[in-house]
């Protein structure tokens, strides 16, 4: 069922994109317009415009960040119009895509035509609408004529898009535990501007794309400033959570306009050498190392059209920093499927760059002993437990392209243990892992990665006495090193099997809470919460992600 | 031991592997394997980008040999595309050879003798040497077949002088040079086609675009090594039209008058106009008309059309032009290769003394009539009154390289049949003689 609808929308795309494109599989460069304006539902907008910290310019600033991909160019509009449409879209209460559409063609669509009209933004843009052939022509190579034909302007004219984000609610959540949650609910409207040949102009929805996303407010937190990259800013907690969520939502908005086919880079393939592949796109249309692209072949049908599979797999070794040398191009070495051949296309797989891990296994050679677990001359377990079964779900966020090394992650990961043993008083014994790591993997579609990471072990035990709540924590720094030996079974999921070393220190901490009050802590002597562990996994490349994990990296990216 | 098993069982899978293989190829032979001729045919001249080059967007097509579905699947992922290509730049040749109106191998003659030698055209090496231009990217590259055969296309740029001469080379056609000798070195006109009253001299003067039009073609057909006259507004071309004028009756054909005043073989009419595209573009359109001068008949015609772009209409001009001409020339090429035979072609105008009686005209219209026979390969009758003839006549080159020799050839025979009259010259030039005979 996936594999026919990716195939439905590889056909929609590779059909849809050679308006212009005299060649199979090239990806002709967008122009695209910002509102500058975010529209909010009418029953959020006291929400987001008087009540909280929803900094609207941060907002717009996060959207630029994540929509204005390097494959765009830009289209300016006046700042009168852009506030015209926003005055006029945000006093409508009653207004619905239809009426949204009929608004910008009456306010700013026959701008943005102007503007591709301009005579020096066509000049700008010339090459992004020539193929190599037509600097072979005869008005070319003797006339020296570069001027636009009817269709490069066709082109021109029905590659223009606007996009406006917008909020559906916005509001802090208090959950029965206290914890309080920012969520931003909303999406982007794309639309594409339609020119016919005698200049009529139209626009069409062509993508309504909703996501979600939520950061916990930490009153806590101490630290009071938010980083993005290489700008940060002071914030109150309210502030940093609100600007977290932001951040999550429109790297999600992000997700979903590369996810366009219309907005998909592509390529042929001008270049092999076994399963090296190289593809004239790069930096200049920001494709990233480690971007995976699927191998797409065309194959005849029984009505002799040109119909595209799914031909393999293959992930980027080398970006062509073409914006500098418009003759570089990028290399991928293909990890999944039959040999790719000159003229296949590559399609990108637009990810976050963020893995998703969840394993379980088991951890042998802790030792917690009753004495560990010992209140008032009551043990929390009967005997010694030496063996843990473990959950453990990860973040892996892809650092190759901010540091150049294909295939390294930095790593964030929650483990929980549930050490075996038996407990007469019915006690609840966890052991909660938060770690940071980094891993390098190396291989293809079978591949192997080592994590080294540093974080703590956190022992839990509650029982019940017969008129106490007897609580017992013993905190632990931890050093752990892995090996991963892993499967492709598809672009997004991989399957492995890993085995490891924890070195768990001396607990710094032990406590005893008796009814939630502090008494005597526990004897932690020989606690021991490391060992060598061993299980199995599955991880899964995101799409999208509701919390910010790692977003302050995401300006970084330049390899 | 076990890697001894796997080693036998290998050899034992290539042993089989090989010899179906090879079943296949000496079996089936399919007509697609057949070497160095295009599998696919399938191509398009896409514009000719200067006088000896064309851009040309062709298929190449490969299917796989071997004993089985999966067999040939795996040839094709392996030499499929390499194969292909190589087929899509025969077919990149043969388009130009073969297809098209006015393709270069015309003749039956030609098309035999190119068999003959199609290897050698079709070789990688040659290849190399006429396309001067390959596009990086596919135009398209499909799978056929359930994946046991390859279509390509592509982009190519041919240096169609480079194929022409290895052509002549090779004898597999006349060289061009060979032919415009053998043709009495023929002296082409360019002439704007203006509306009827029209002076085309005085287009040509006041007209920009078909300045530049005449140019272009003035240019194309030079560059090709095609000797051009270019007619003047001088008093003695206008006597000379002006007498024409006098033979014919309704309106004037001026071009035609002028081309046969000035001794042109053909001559060539152009004419164009700008035409509104979308997107605020606009297409050029040109016509180029051939005509045979002697007979103002019509050799070859041609509209060629400019991409539609913003601005730039001179070069929409040259383009649009650029089209046209070379298909005219190539139809012109191929009329003279059928006229070498009949020889070098003059218009004779003979005027009669006026008031002869009836015995006397027939005895000197007789008297014209074999001396014509004696003198030329072949002749054509066009008007034939008691004060007027009007013949076309074909001479041999290599015997009367000049009119004089021919006037001179002309009078001798027609006076030596003793009808009394005197043959006479009122003028002459490389095409027209006019004649007087005097009794």
């Amino acid at each position: 069922m996936r594999k026919t609808l990716l195939l439905l929308a590889l056909m929609c795309c590779l059909v849809s994109v050679p308006l212009f494109a005299n060649v199979q599989g090239s990806y002709t460069r967008k122009s695209i317009t910002a509102l500058d304006s975010v529209w909010v539902f009418p029953q959020s907008r006291r929400l987001v415009h008087n009540e909280w910290a929803f900094d609207m310019d941060r907002f717009k600033m996060f959207l630029e960040h994540y929509i204005e991909l390097p494959r765009f160019d830009y289209n300016e509009i006046p700042d009168s119009l852009k506030r015209s449409f926003s005055n006029k879209a945000n006093s409508l209460y009653d207004i619905d895509i239809y009426n949204l559409t009929h608004l910008l063609e009456t306010t700013v669509v026959q701008e943005i035509v102007s503007v591709l009209n301009d005579p020096d933004i066509q000049e700008a843009r010339k090459r992004n609408f020539k193929d190599e052939a037509s600097f072979q022509t005869f008005a070319a190579t003797k006339a020296k004529s570069f001027g636009y034909t009817s269709d490069e302007l066709a082109t021109l004219f029905n590659s223009a898009y606007i996009y406006l984000p917008f909020i559906s609610s916005a509001y802090v959540q208090r959950s029965e535990e206290g914890l309080d949650t920012v969520h931003i609910n909303g999406g982007v409207i794309w639309w594409k501007i339609e020119v016919d040949e005698q200049g009529r102009t139209s626009a069409r929805e062509v993508l309504t794309a909703t996501t979600w996303a939520m950061s916990v407010i930490d009153y806590d937190r101490v630290v009071h400033q938010f980083s993005f990259g290489e700008v940060s800013w002071y914030v109150n907690p309210l502030e940093y959570a609100v600007s977290d969520a932001m951040v999550a939502f429109a790297r999600n908005l992000s997700g979903k306009t590369r996810s366009l086919d219309d907005f998909k880079l592509q390529a042929q393939i001008v270049e092999t050498s076994g399963r090296r592949l190289g593809f004239p796109i790069g930096r200049n249309e920001g494709v990233h190392l480690d971007d995976g692209f699927y191998i797409i072949g065309f194959r005849e049908d029984s009505a002799g059209n040109a119909v595209p599979y799914e031909k393999g797999y293959a992930r980027v070794t080398m970006t062509g920093w073409n914006d500098f040398d418009p003759t570089e191009i990028t290399y991928a070495r293909q990890i999944m499927g039959s040999r790719a051949s000159l003229g296949d296309v590559m399609m990108e797989n637009p990810r976050l760059g963020i893995d998703l891990g969840l394993t379980a296994g088991l951890l042998v050679g802790t030792r917690i002993d009753p004495i560990h677990t010992r209140y008032s001359g009551t043990d929390g377990i009967d005997a010694t437990s030496t063996n843990q079964i473990t959950l453990n779900a990860r973040f892996a966020y892809n650092l190759a392209p901010i540091v150049n090394v294909s295939q390294l992650f930095v790593t964030m990961d929650v483990g929980v243990g549930f050490p075996l043993a038996d407990s007469s008083v019915d006690a609840s014994l966890n052991v909660l892992s938060p770690y940071l790591g980094v891993t390098k993997a190396f291989g293809g579609r079978i591949y192997a990665a080592a994590t080294v990471g540093a974080g703590l072990d956190i022992v839990t035990i509650d029982y019940d006495e017969p008129l106490d709540e007897v609580s017992i924590s013993h905190r632990a720094f931890g050093l752990k090193a892995e090996v991963e030996v892993g499967y492709l079974i598809n672009p997004n999921l991989k399957v492995s099997l890993y085995g490891g070393y924890k070195l768990g220190l001396s607990p710094y901490s032990s406590k005893t809470e008796l009814n939630g009050s502090h008494v005597a802590p526990p004897n932690s002597d020989d606690l021991q919460l490391g060992g060598v562990s061993a299980g199995i996994g599955v991880t899964y490349s995101l799409g999208s992600l509701p919390i910010n994990i790692f977003g302050f990296l995401d300006p970084l990216k330049q390899y | 031991m076990k890697t001894n098993g796997i080693r036998i069982i290998l050899i034992a899978l290539l042993i089989l592997g090989t010899g179906c293989q090879g079943t296949s190829q000496t079996g089936s032979s399919d007509l697609q394997r057949t070497p160095d001729i295009p599998v696919s045919k399938r191509g398009t001249v896409l514009e000719m980008v200067s006088p000896s080059e064309v851009l040309v967007e062709a298929s190449g097509e490969y299917y796989g040999v071997g004993g089985s579905v999966r067999a040939k699947r795996n040839d094709v992922d392996s030499n499929g595309t390499d194969q292909a290509l190589i087929d899509a730049r025969r077919t990149a040749i043969y388009v130009i050879l073969f297809e098209g109106s006015d393709p270069v191998l015309s003749t039956p003659q030609e098309r035999a003798a190119f068999q003959q030698q199609s290897a050698y055209f079709y070789h990688p090496d040659s290849l190399r040497r006429y396309i001067t231009y390959e596009d990086t990217l596919f135009t398209s590259r499909v799978l056929m077949e359930d994946g046991t055969a390859i279509r390509v296309a592509k982009r190519f740029r041919i240096n169609k002088d480079r194929l022409l001469n290895d052509l002549s080379d090779r004898r597999v056609m006349v060289a061009r040079e060979q032919l415009l000798s053998t043709a009495g070195t023929p002296i082409l006109m360019v002439m704007p086609d203006a509306r009827t009253g029209e002076s085309p001299l005085a287009v040509l003067a006041g007209d920009t675009t078909a300045r530049q039009a005449a140019t272009v073609i003035q240019g194309y057909l030079t560059s090709k090594g095609y000797e051009i006259v270019v007619p003047e507004q001088t008093a003695e071309l206008t006597n000379l039209i002006r007498s024409q004028q006098t033979m014919s009756s309704g309106q004037p054909d001026f071009a035609y008058q002028i081309a046969l005043s000035i001794g042109s073989d053909i001559y060539l009419t152009f004419s164009g106009y700008a035409q509104e595209a979308s997107f605020g573009t606009t297409r050029y359109v040109a016509t180029v008309n051939a005509y045979e001068t002697t007979t103002a008949r019509l050799l070859g015609s041609e509209t060629g059309y400019s991409k539609e772009r913003k601005g730039d209409l001179m070069v929409s001009v040259e383009e649009a032009l650029n089209d046209a001409v070379d298909k005219v020339l190539t139809r012109v090429m191929n009329y003279w290769k059928e006229d070498m035979q009949r020889g070098v072609q003059y218009k004779v105008i003979v005027s009669i003394t006026p008031g002869l009686d009836s015995y006397d005209i027939d005895s000197i219209q007789l008297a014209f009539m074999d001396a014509v026979s004696d003198v030329a390969l072949s002749s054509r009758e066009l008007v034939l009154t008691n004060e007027t003839i009007d013949y076309i006549i074909w001479v041999d080159s290599a015997i009367y390289d000049r009119a004089l020799g021919v006037y001179q050839a002309l009078k001798t025979a027609f006076e030596r049949y003793g009808t009394g009259a005197v043959m006479g010259r009122s003028s002459m030039n490389r095409k027209l003689m006019q004649l007087t005979i005097d009794y």
